[in-house]
C-alpha cells in the first residue's frame, strides 16, 4: 500500500472534511452533520470510484489552495471557484490525475456557494461515531472537527488501480437556483391564509448570518396567530420554523435534533442540496409540492 | 398523507413528509409508554432501513434511508417492542456555585439560595428525554415551587456540566454553548462520552438524584466516571 498526500496551504473561506454524515446518533441529539449538497459530493466520489457517501473536502465561498505532496487524481464538483492546476484552468466533474508538487487553487465561488474536493482512494481520517464528518461544537470528525488550516495534511491510501475517465458524466450543474421545493410541514396549517400565500409567493433571500445549523430567511413576516407549541419537537435538515419575529428558519446540516418553534414546511432532501448552493442574499421563491 | 399504527397497544397516527420522514402521536386516550421510551426501543431494534430515531415527549420522528418508507413502516405494524434495559439511577455529585441566575431564581420562587437548594436536593429526577445539543438532558421531578420560566434571551456560553432550570424542567448541559435556563450548579461528571455507542450514558425513564458537595469535593471529584456514582440495588 502507497500513501497519497497533500497540504493545505490556505485554507479558503471555511474548508471543513466531511461525508454523507453521522447516522444513527440524532437519538442522542447528535446532529447528522455532513456534506451541504449531497449530489454533488456524491458525484466527485463517484467520479474518482470511492463509495459515494465517502468524505470529501467541502470548500465555502474562497477556494483553498492546496499543494499534492504525492500523486494522486481528484474530482472537483459543486460551485465554480475557477479552480486551477499551477496556474492552468481545470474543468469540474471529471478526472484528474496529478503528481507531486501539484498546486490547486481557485478564487471566490460563482453562482454557487460550495465545492467539492474527492481523491480516489481511502482517506486516512478518523472516523468518531461512524463519521468523518466535522462538527466543531462537539469536536467530533476528522481534524477533531475543526475547520482546515495552513499546514493541515491529508493522507490517504492509493488505489490499486487507478480510476481512469468515466465517458459521460451527467452534471447536476451546480448552480444558485431560484425556485425551491417544499412540502407542507406538521404546523404548516397553522400559518392565516394571507402567510400560506406569501410563503408561495413572495421572494425571499439567505441571510448573510446564515450558517451550517441553520439558513435565516428574508422576507415578509409570516404569521401563526401567536400559537406557539407545548413542547420541543423533533426537527431536522430541511425543516422550516418559523420564529415568533416571522422570519423562518431552515434548519441545516448541523442544527438542533429538537426545537421549539412552529414547523411550517419542509426542503426535501434533493431540493435542500441546491438550496445549499444559493449565494448568500439572492433572491429564490418557494413552491409548494 | 395520514394513516395509523398499533404499536404496544397504543394507537398512533403516522404523518409522512416527501416520503423521507415520519412523525409519530399517539391517539388521545393512552399514553402508558413514555415516548422516548418507546423511541428508544425503536432505535434499539435496528430495523433495516431506518437511520434515526428522534423522540420527544409527544412525537417520535423516524427517519428512513431513501426508499425505504414501506419497508420501516411495515416493520412496526402491531409490533411490541421490548426494552430490556434495566432503569438506572444515579446520585450526582453537584456544586451549587455562585452565579448571576440565582437571583433571577430566588425572585421568580420567592425562595432564599438554601430554601431552593433544600427542595432540590429532596427531589428524585427522571430523564424525559434527550434533545437540543449532545449530551443536554431534559429531567421531569422539578418541584411546582421551583419552576422558573426560561430567559427571553439566552446566554451565549454556559460552562460544561452546568444543572440549570428551564420551565417545569431541570436540565443537565453537558457542553458549553448557548443556554436560556437558570444556571445552578455545576455537576462533577459528565454523562456524555463521545467515544462510545451510545454517547449519552443516561436513558430517558432513569433516575438522578442530586447529592450536594462544596468546591473543593467537586474539584477532587472532576473527571470521575460516571459508574461510581450509580446507585446500588436498583
Amino acid at each position: 500500500m502507497t500513501t497519497g498526500r497533500l497540504i493545505i496551504r490556505a485554507p479558503g473561506g471555511m474548508t471543513t472534511i466531511q461525508d454523507a454524515g453521522r447516522i444513527g446518533s440524532a437519538f442522542f441529539a447528535f446532529p447528522r452533520c455532513g456534506v451541504m449538497d449531497g449530489q454533488s459530493a456524491g458525484l466527485a466520489n463517484v467520479l474518482v470510484r470511492n463509495d459515494r457517501n465517502a468524505p470529501v473536502l467541502e470548500c465555502t465561498l474562497v477556494a483553498p489552495r492546496i499543494e499534492f505532496q504525492t500523486s494522486g487524481c481528484f474530482a472537483l464538483t459543486g460551485a465554480d471557484f475557477g479552480w486551477q492546476l499551477d496556474g492552468r484552468p481545470v474543468e469540474r466533474d471529471r478526472v484528474i490525475e496529478v503528481a507531486a508538487g501539484n498546486l490547486l487553487a481557485g478564487g471566490k465561488a460563482i453562482g454557487g456557494l460550495r465545492g467539492y474536493i474527492a481523491i480516489g482512494g481511502k482517506w486516512l481520517v478518523e472516523r468518531p461515531l461512524g463519521s468523518a464528518s466535522s462538527h466543531v461544537v462537539t469536536g467530533l470528525g476528522a481534524n477533531q472537527g475543526q475547520q482546515l488550516q495552513a499546514g493541515f495534511k491529508l493522507e490517504w491510501e492509493q488505489p490499486e488501480t487507478p480510476p481512469g475517465s468515466i465517458g459521460l458524466v451527467i452534471s447536476p450543474g451546480r448552480r444558485s437556483r431560484e425556485v425551491i421545493r417544499m412540502v407542507r410541514g406538521p404546523e404548516f396549517e397553522w400559518l392565516d391564509e394571507k402567510s400560506k400565500q406569501l410563503l408561495s409567493e413572495k421572494v425571499f433571500r439567505v441571510s448573510p448570518t446564515s450558517n451550517r445549523m441553520g439558513a435565516r430567511l428574508e422576507g415578509p413576516a409570516l404569521s401563526v396567530d401567536g400559537k406557539t407549541l407545548p413542547a420541543s419537537v423533533p426537527v431536522l435538515p430541511g425543516m422550516i420554523q418559523l420564529t415568533p419575529s416571522g422570519q423562518a428558519i431552515v434548519v441545516l446540516q448541523d442544527g438542533q435534533t429538537t426545537g421549539g418553534y412552529p414547523r411550517i414546511g419542509y426542503v426535501p432532501r434533493s431540493e435542500l442540496d441546491a438550496f445549499n448552493q444559493i449565494v448568500l442574499g439572492d433572491k429564490f421563491r418557494f413552491v409548494l409540492l | 398523507m395520514s394513516r395509523s399504527l398499533r404499536l404496544n397497544d397504543m394507537d398512533f397516527g403516522i404523518s409522512t413528509y416527501a416520503e423521507e420522514f415520519a412523525l409519530l402521536r399517539p391517539g388521545e386516550t393512552n399514553s402508558a409508554v413514555p415516548l422516548p421510551w418507546l423511541g428508544r426501543a425503536i432505535l434499539e431494534a435496528n430495523l433495516a432501513g431506518l437511520q434515526d430515531v428522534i423522540a420527544t415527549e409527544g412525537e417520535i420522528c423516524l427517519i428512513w434511508a431513501r426508499g425505504q418508507k414501506e419497508a420501516v413502516l411495515s416493520q412496526l405494524e402491531s409490533r411490541s417492542f421490548e426494552w430490556t434495559s434495566r432503569v438506572q439511577t444515579w446520585s450526582l455529585p453537584v456544586w451549587f456555585e455562585e452565579h448571576d441566575d440565582w437571583k433571577l431564581v430566588c425572585k421568580a420562587t420567592g425562595l432564599s439560595r438554601e430554601q431552593v437548594i433544600a427542595q432540590l436536593l429532596k427531589g428524585r429526577y427522571p430523564v424525559a428525554m434527550l434533545g437540543f445539543l449532545p449530551g443536554f438532558v431534559y429531567l421531569h421531578g422539578l418541584n411546582e415551587s421551583l419552576h422558573v420560566p426560561r430567559k427571553a434571551t439566552p446566554t451565549t456560553q454556559i460552562k460544561e456540566r452546568t444543572l440549570a432550570i428551564g420551565g417545569k424542567y431541570l436540565g443537565l448541559y453537558s457542553l458549553p454553548t448557548p443556554a436560556g435556563w437558570h444556571a445552578i450548579g455545576r455537576v462533577s461528571v459528565s454523562v456524555l462520552d463521545m467515544n462510545r455507542m451510545p454517547p449519552v450514558c443516561v436513558s430517558p425513564g432513569d433516575v438522578l438524584q442530586l447529592k450536594q458537595v462544596d468546591e473543593r469535593e467537586y474539584e477532587q471529584l472532576l473527571g470521575s466516571s460516571l459508574e461510581s456514582f450509580q446507585e446500588s440495588g436498583q
